[in-house]
């Protein structure tokens, strides 16, 4: 059921998100002891009021754990296994399991043509 | 303009002004001015209010020029622990009453203030207080007649004492007429920078309690509701004050808030 949220009579109605934020700062504050209380209203009032660059500040913190669990992730779960799983089935493109020994190579394109497209 | 009787004279001991250093409260100062041969500017502070020293004084010298004849005296008076009493104060029990008013942290504030105010009456034998209450205010307990402007006027009656709304008037600009007696540079100074007044961080949790609370109840309601709730509070004041007077030189609640 829809029900609407008023403030006050003829105000427009509350977002469900703002009175959700309250609620949860009268939960937090309820059981606190007076002073205690007023330092949380001072913690509130400065995230309110600088809310934009507290957000910015955590969702930086955020970003930087979360590169680090993604590339972490990325090793271990991806790359090792493929490469393990390469391994047991025999590929060894980089020829790391043969004698050393001196390969061939191509004589370089010495035209006009390659020289007008050096890339 | 003052409900006084200009003939009593109780009005040579002064008026106990509760001051904050805004538009309000420095119009009602000169408001006083014009009757009271002396205005205590009572500036209150306590923990989670932002004080500057020189907040309450930027219209303080302009007051005194442009009233001569008057002796305004400006303290700073410290009240948290009035502010703790009150609203600790059976706080459990009010919750399970009274819920979230217990977060009304504006009405707490002005109890405490006033209480304080009271007993600086009695200290110094003032027979009449004064503060800065406006028209439109009326989510403010102090500031609304339904809920807490009677029932103040009633706590300093029963001492003996006459609180008075200089400010209190239907219609009336209080920065206009501020500035139209020369005390404020521009005609517009709430929410400029020029409002340099006491700053409290409460009002943050005040207006969280109020947003939950009128989702549920209508306006009215709300005020019948705080009016319940905070006349509990002004019994207790008007007791433990009671006792404090009774008992001098005791070691009464109120003797020790005063430390």
């Amino acid at each position: 059921m829809q029900v609407p949220l008023y403030t006050r009579e003829g105000a427009g109605p509350k977002k469900r998100l703002s009175l959700a934020s309250a609620l949860i700062v009268c939960a937090l504050a309820v059981p606190l002891p007076v002073r205690a209380r007023i330092a949380f209203t001072f913690a509130i009032n400065f995230l309110y009021n600088h809310i934009l660059a507290t957000s910015r500040l955590v969702l930086a913190f955020i970003g930087r754990q979360l590169t680090h669990a993604m590339i972490f992730l990325t090793y271990f779960l991806v790359l090792g296994p493929l490469a393990l799983a390469a391994r047991l089935l025999g590929h060894d493109d980089l020829g790391a399991r043969e004698e050393p020994r001196w390969l061939s190579k191509e004589p370089a394109d010495a035209t006009d043509e390659r020289f007008q497209r050096q890339f | 303009m003052l409900d006084v009787d200009i003939e009593d004279p109780a009005l040579d001991g002064g008026v106990a002004h509760l001051y904050s250093g805004g538009a309000d409260s420095s119009l009602a100062a000169c408001r006083l001015a014009q009757v009271f041969p002396a205005v205590h500017l009572n500036t209150f502070d306590r923990f989670g209010f932002l004080v500057a020293s020189r907040f309450p004084t930027v219209h303080f010298e302009r007051m005194r020029q442009r009233f001569p004849q008057t002796r305004f005296i400006h303290r700073v008076i410290p009240a948290s622990r009035f502010y703790d009493e009150v609203e600790s104060y059976r706080y459990w029990g009010c919750l399970r009453r009274h819920g979230l008013l217990v977060l009304n942290t504006c009405g707490h504030c002005k109890v405490a203030l006033h209480w304080r105010n009271l007993v600086f009456c009695l200290q110094n034998g003032i027979r009449y207080a004064s503060d800065g209450a406006v028209m439109n205010a009326e989510e403010f307990a102090e500031q609304n007649p339904r809920i807490l402007m009677t029932e103040l006027e009633d706590l300093y009656a029963h001492f003996g004492i006459k609180l008075l709304h200089p400010s209190y008037e239907k219609g009336l600009s209080t920065e206009g007429t501020l500035h139209d007696l020369g005390i404020t540079s521009q005609r517009r100074i709430k929410m400029t920078t020029k409002d340099l007044q006491v700053v409290c961080t409460q009002h943050v949790l005040f207006g969280m309690m109020m947003r939950v609370i009128l989702t549920r109840l209508s306006f009215p309601e709300y005020e019948a509701a705080a009016r319940a709730y905070l006349h509990g509070k002004l019994e207790h004041i008007k007791e433990t004050t009671s006792e404090f007077l009774a008992k001098p030189g005791e070691d009464t609640l109120v003797a020790r808030l005063l430390g």
